[in-house]
């Protein structure tokens, strides 16, 4: 996300990231490691719920591509240091919400390798020029 | 209830970092890519 986000700023979109953690744990987080981007708790995951994300399974987990996604990610020197007791198993999400507060692309992760790609989340964060005029933005 | 594409996302509350309530309305205006994670870290 850190690499596309100064692309998204650009072209005069923004980002919200979501966390099922506490805001306690979040804001603990942010202090160990601050992001350039906002991040919000929804600890009872309604919002989860609500766009429908999913949670995977051992099985998922086992999946070749699955494993092969978390073994670069610690090839690059990233270990999971969640808190005990966290979800492992709940899955994650994409989705753009235009001007207007409505949805316009979605992208609930089937596993926990499964997210779209930078160009993807870009592509769809553009607005239709008749929307780009509402907005007040300049295509 | 699943929110469909096209249609309104309706009244979200987030809270912030220090516990603050945040509404999703009060972030409209522009495009914005929600992003919902597995994990923080």
């Amino acid at each position: 996300m850190q690499k596309i986000y100064s692309d998204i700023k650009a072209m005069g979109a923004d980002v919200l990231v979501v966390s099922f953690a506490p805001p306690a744990l979040i804001a603990a987080f942010l202090a160990e490691s601050p992001q350039p981007f906002p991040v919000v708790a929804d600890p009872e995951r309604k919002t989860y719920q609500a766009f429908g994300i999913g949670s995977t399974n051992l099985r998922g987990f086992l999946r070749l591509g699955v494993i092969w996604h978390y073994l670069k990610l610690m090839f690059r020197g990233w270990f999971p240091k969640g808190p005990k007791g966290a979800d492992v198993w709940q899955l994650g999400g994409d989705f753009v919400i235009d001007p207007t507060g409505r949805l316009r692309y979605a992208h609930a992760s089937k596993d926990a390798a499964d997210r779209p790609g930078n160009e993807e989340l870009l592509s769809a964060l553009r607005l239709p020029p008749e929307q780009d005029a509402l907005s007040g933005k300049s295509a | 209830m699943t929110v469909a594409l096209g249609e309104p996302v309706g009244d979200v509350t987030f809270l912030k970092p220090d516990g603050t309530p945040i509404e999703l309305r009060s972030l409209l205006g522009k495009p914005l890519l929600l992003v919902f994670l597995r994990h923080l870290a």
